[in-house]
């Protein structure tokens, strides 16, 4: 149940990469027949891509390499691009790590930029977002939804703010995308990240909505492919998986999201009864997929090895499974102390999760719950 | 070495299976660390016994090598002396779970300070066990009466290192002070008889006080089991209590004795100042030796000096027999029992029975001297329940250790062979002794 961190190929998307490795092998810029077919393939996916997102115009998908890239080329190119309007730009302080570091880096080179706290559920408030805006705001970034917590900001109403004050919106959408409707129109999205394996779509593979009339600066400079914002021949065995990909999640995401959403009630409302165990995250704005929590007195990584012993791949945002050794900076967001941090469990469902998956962690967890809490110095005598 | 990015075999193998987990019932040491930046947190409880760790338990919040390192150092830990357990690094926890991914070498390797903290947090305590131990006894040794064993077992505890002190009712020096003291120390390989007990005891006092032996002059009244001693004016604690309260003259328990015993009215136990007998005619009581030093003291003082002796010869060295023959106003009366002294207000007549006759003697005399020998001074011990002989005299064992814990007795109360040169080498198996007892030194 980690499907946050990678998901397997869906069979279907893989079969419609397959010919693109070594049969139809042709680059879009040729004008020969197999050119000629892998530009038709590679319109085709950008029209499935933003009939996913509701955009009307396929020419505002560029495809990138991955989430990151978008992310990257959303921000540094709009900075780039509107920086004799402004220099503010404001975020929230639980966006993934490539749009952290990215404005982090931006905010040395000039920008300003105002990381907005969450409450305890990890939510912004479109106020919150109001009230950071100032006359030099030329960018607001906010997640559609947080692939470690799940929960879902208001981005309608903040797009609705971002548009009246003509800022930039982007959202990063990589968790959200193929989980729930996004609809860039309704929600005044003007750049929108996307990422292909968390569609089903293989790794290597993203894509960034860009409005019709909004322009950014690209930095990958070369041939001018992606109407010269992404440089660089075309991911094309890729790009058709994540054609193909956002054309299955389309047609079957109400009903997966469904039967996830049933899956996830499911985990949190058994797992909750462990004693000393919270969820994280918002127990409704929430994604279909997410079920995540922390055990009081105990750590994560203890739990994910002992849950791996079982059979079951899971995720935590404890300190002692990262590199930097620092607890997940979402959490920490969220107001949890470090221990508290340490102690979190992240199960993240997808299409080949079962009921008796389901049912197999809900048994196992409890379990090896008071099997470290054993160990734990923290853990009160009864 | 190739750098490590997974667990070991061990390393899970020791996660799945911790070894040692909890807490030792009563532990003796608890070592907690934890590193707060990266979370991990670990508590070592140990139980040491004759400085050996007999058991090592541990809980630990953190990470797969954090639970591992732990339980691998309680494995690694039990069994050895705390030198040996202090030595145990992080490297070495390392090494024996078959190395760590080099990001977890820091953080969840805290295993070798969880214990190290709890091994210093058993000597801690066990040194503030001591300190408040010791904050209850005002002395380690406390020696009650300052005769010859008395003064010299406090010197030899005090050269020691011990702290001491002797509590002494009157005289410093004891008998060697009130009975005899002008005369010269017989019997003490070294003296050479040129020495004087008045000069002896002197010469103990001298060194007692350069070894800062603290000198109490109170009466001890009472001395309890937990080796508490009630004076006159207050209560000290000892962590040993050493008894040499000496002996006494006996009592001859003759009719007359208690009426011409006190206030210089005739009879007395010793001869103090011979010149108290110029001219006099002194009847002296008893076969041995003091019977036969009082004769021998008196002989340049007193005109007429008769020994009478209940058995049929004198009980002394030679030498004193002689020097005693050779005195033509001393004579000896053998098989001789005292009956009564009688007098109207100082003593004027002796009446004795020839024990081979069968018939009463009467003599004129100025002056009775009872030396019929030494009695040991237990009066103050009777409620300790001290196992004594059926002379009166405390047992000990070769040590000097009395029946009762933590108590030694030495000299005439100890020996009836009441001689200095027995006090003084009691003196010095007790400090011996005491030492070890209290110090507890690695040589024992």
């Amino acid at each position: 149940m980690d499907y946050g961190s990678a998901s397997p190929v869906d069979k279907r998307v893989l079969e419609a990469m397959m010919p693109f490795f070594d049969i139809d092998v042709g680059n879009p810029s040729s004008l020969h027949s197999a050119g000629r077919k892998a530009k038709r393939e590679l319109e085709n996916a950008r029209i499935s891509v933003a009939k996913l997102i509701g955009a009307p115009n396929p020419k505002s998908i560029i495809f990138t390499s991955c989430a990151t890239e978008s992310n990257n080329l959303a921000l540094r190119g709009a900075a780039m691009r509107y920086k004799d309007k402004g220099n503010h730009i404001i975020t929230t302080s639980i966006e993934h790590m490539s749009v952290m570091n990215t404005l982090k880096d931006l905010q040395g080179n000039g920008f300003e930029v105002t990381f907005l706290p969450v409450d305890k559920d990890g939510l912004v408030s479109p106020e919150q977002v109001k009230n950071a805006i100032t006359e030099k705001t030329i960018i607001i970034s906010v997640m559609y939804a947080n692939g470690e917590i799940g929960t879902i900001q208001p981005i309608r109403e903040i797009g609705e703010i971002a548009s009246d004050r003509k800022i930039i919106f982007h959202v990063d959408g990589t968790a959200a995308c193929g989980k729930i409707p996004v609809d860039v129109e309704k929600e005044h999205i003007d750049l929108l990240t996307i990422s292909s394996n968390d569609l089903g779509g293989a790794k290597g593979t993203g894509a960034l909505f860009m409005k019709q009339g909004i322009r950014v600066i690209p930095f990958m400079l070369g041939g001018g492919q992606e109407f010269g914002m992404r440089s660089g021949s075309e991911n094309i065995p890729g790009i058709v998986g994540m054609g193909k990909a956002a054309e299955i999640s389309q047609k079957e995401m109400t009903d997966e999201s469904a039967r996830l959403l049933k899956l996830r009630d499911w985990l949190i409302d058994n797992i909750l009864r462990t004693e000393y165990t919270y969820l994280t995250g918002h127990r409704t704005k929430r994604l279909p997929n997410n079920a995540s929590f922390r055990f009081s007195f105990i750590e994560g990584e203890s739990i994910i090895l002992q849950l791996n012993d079982l059979g079951i791949t899971a995720s935590t945002g404890s300190a002692c499974s990262s590199k930097t050794l620092e607890p997940s900076h979402v959490l920490i967001a969220m107001g949890l102390r470090h221990e508290e941090a340490h102690g979190s469990l992240l199960l993240t469902l997808g299409r080949a999760n079962t009921q008796a998956d389901a049912d197999h962690v809900i048994e196992s967890v409890p379990r090896i719950v008071s099997r470290l809490r054993e160990l734990s110095p923290l853990y009160p005598r009864k | 070495m190739e750098e490590q990015f997974e667990y070991s075999e061990k390393v899970m193998d020791h996660f799945r299976n911790p070894r040692n987990v909890g807490q030792v019932k009563d532990a003796d040491g608890t070592g907690r660390v934890g590193n707060p930046v990266c979370g991990d947190l670990m508590e070592i409880t140990i139980k040491v016994e004759n400085n050996i760790l007999k058991d090592v338990k541990f809980k630990t919040f953190g990470c797969g090598s954090a639970i591992a390192t732990s339980s691998m150092i309680t494995e690694m830990a039990i069994g050895k002396t705390l030198e040996e357990a202090l030595k145990i690094t992080r490297g070495e926890v390392a090494e024996e779970l078959g190395g760590l991914p080099a990001i977890k070498m820091h953080c969840s390797n805290l295993a070798a300070d969880a214990l190290h903290a709890a091994i210093k947090d058993y000597m801690t305590h066990k040194e503030e066990k001591a300190k408040l131990e010791a904050e209850k006894y005002d002395f380690d040794v406390i020696i009650v009466g300052g005769g010859p064993g008395g003064l010299t077992t406090g010197i030899l505890c005090a050269y020691r290192g011990l702290k001491t002190a002797i509590f002494e009712g009157s005289a410093w020096g004891g008998i060697l002070s009130w009975l005899c003291p002008g005369k010269m120390i017989e019997n003490f390989p070294g003296l050479c008889e040129k020495t004087t007990c008045s000069d002896l005891v002197e010469s103990w006092m001298t060194e007692a006080k350069k070894l800062k032996v603290d000198l109490k002059k109170e009466r001890v009244n009472e001395i309890t089991p937990d080796k508490k001693v009630i004076t006159d004016s207050g209560e000290y604690r000892g962590k040993i209590i050493v008894l040499a309260t000496g002996s006494s003259p006996k009592s001859a328990g003759v009719k007359g004795e208690e009426k011409f015993g006190k206030n210089d009215r005739g009879v007395y136990y010793y001869v103090r100042n011979p010149q108290n007998f110029m001219g006099k005619r002194v009847l002296v009581v008893g076969c041995g030796n003091s019977a036969v030093d009082s004769a021998l003291s008196l002989s340049e003082t007193a005109d007429l000096i008769t020994i009478a002796c209940g058995k049929d010869e004198l009980r002394t060295v030679p030498q004193k027999i002689e020097r005693l023959k050779a005195i033509d106003k001393v004579k000896v009366l053998y098989n001789t029992e005292m009956v009564e002294i009688t007098g109207t207000d100082k003593v004027e007549k002796a009446i004795m029975k020839d024990l081979k006759e069968d018939e009463n003697i009467q003599q004129v005399v100025d002056s009775v001297v009872l030396a019929v020998g030494l009695t040991p001074n237990t009066e103050i011990f009777k409620k300790l329940g001290l196992e004594m002989d059926e002379n009166g005299y405390i047992k000990t064992d070769k040590t000097q250790k009395t029946n009762i814990d933590g108590m030694y007795a030495v000299g005439d109360i100890a020996s009836d062979l009441q001689l200095v040169v027995v006090a003084v080498a009691n003196g010095a198996t007790v400090a011996h002794n005491a030492y070890i007892e209290l110090r507890k030194p690695y040589w024992r």
